[in-house]
């Protein structure tokens, strides 16, 4: 995927393109495939709908609006709450076992996108540095 | 008239500005529900629909011309300010089917106060089909019920268990004013009265006349 110039989140391309900036993932080959990031955005957005169904009842009643490719499809989310739907995207892509990815790391983004839809403050980030329990092995 | 964008744009800045991670959505979705409450319990939306009685017919459609759902039935009066009474026989939204008391012997040109409330489908952007004279007047009330009814969420990043409450409570004394304040007409130093009951009387004599060639149960 080639980089994006949107700043705005408002398409797929824009939030997957911002989740590779946290993921620090943006030269090929990806160690996030499309496939699997569009996988995360879409089970972010089905997360968000569990937290806040606001965002979504009043204009999709009981459906969900899914995405299968990285485009500029719009995607209807109001912009205060986009950027929660960018951590969510980047938990569930790290929760993929990888050795170089502290799961702390990926709960902590969990955290902050949960945080964000149902409360005022997001907690900080864990640092990218390996756990204790890492480094002394 | 419907709810002038103006008027709209202000009400939603001011909730939004009062619940930080609200969407304009979910607060459309209560905005709804505040001025059904407000409309309904107030008594505040009224509207005379003209319509015909004729001979021996006592049930009567009644539709509302200028939007809403009729709630409930006022007064039937004709030119000479006789009362016809009805009742409520059924509520269709937005419509209500009502049935005269008593046939009438002629033909007769009649108008119905009826109280009215908002109706779905919303407007265009979802907004509620309200009148235009609604935010202008309680502009203030319907802000209140709609941060106070969201402020009772259960979870949400404005989700406020102690204002919440005060807030509604602040609906709840607007709808009040309101009902008094259509009641009495609008009137500085206004009131709501009419001659008491028993200076009614079925004659002629007594200088208040009533269609009615004998006394009925219903107090005349």
């Amino acid at each position: 995927m080639a980089g994006t110039t949107s700043f705005t989140l408002d398409s797929v391309e824009s939030y997957i393109g911002d989740a590779r900036t946290i993921l620090l993932d943006w030269t090929p080959p990806y160690r996030y495939s499309d496939d699997s990031l569009l996988v995360a955005f879409n089970t972010a957005l089905l997360e968000a709908r569990r937290l806040r169904p606001d965002m979504f009842v009043y204009k999709f009643g009981d459906r969900m609006p899914s995405f299968s490719a990285v485009s500029s499809e719009q995607v209807p989310i109001e912009p205060q709450l986009r950027l929660p739907i960018v951590y969510g995207l980047v938990a569930h892509a790290m929760l993929r076992d990888e050795e170089d990815v502290p799961v702390e790391r990926a709960n902590s983004f969990l955290m902050k996108f949960q945080n964000m839809l149902v409360g005022i403050f997001a907690n900080p980030a864990a640092p990218t540095t390996p756990s204790p329990r890492q480094q002394s092995s | 008239m419907a709810i002038q964008k103006q008027d709209l744009d202000r009400l939603m800045n001011e909730c939004e500005v009062q619940l930080p991670g609200a969407t304009r959505a979910g607060i459309r979705g209560v905005m709804f529900n505040v001025i059904d409450e407000f409309l309904s319990d107030s008594n505040s939306w009224p509207e005379w629909i003209p319509f015909t009685i004729t001979q021996n017919t006592q049930n009567y459609t009644l539709t509302p011309a200028k939007g809403g759902q009729i709630k409930r039935l006022g007064d039937i009066v004709d030119s000479n300010r006789v009362f016809y009474p009805a009742v409520v026989a059924d509520l269709l939204p937005p419509s209500i089917n009502i049935c005269l008391v008593w046939p009438q012997n002629n033909t007769v040109s009649v108008s119905a106060l009826v109280f009215k409330s908002v109706v779905l489908p919303n407007q265009h952007g979802d907004i509620p089909d309200a009148p235009s004279w609604l935010l202008p007047q309680y502009e203030r009330v319907i802000e209140a019920g709609i941060v106070g009814r969201m402020q009772m969420h259960k979870a949400k990043s404005y989700s406020d268990g102690m204002n919440g409450p005060i807030n509604v409570k602040r609906l709840r004394d607007g709808i009040a004013m309101a009902r008094v304040q259509t009641a009495r007409g609008y009137l500085k130093g206004g009131q709501a009265w009419c001659f008491p009951r028993n200076f009614r009387t079925n004659s002629q004599v007594g200088g208040v006349s009533t269609p009615f060639p004998t006394p009925s149960s219903w107090g005349v």
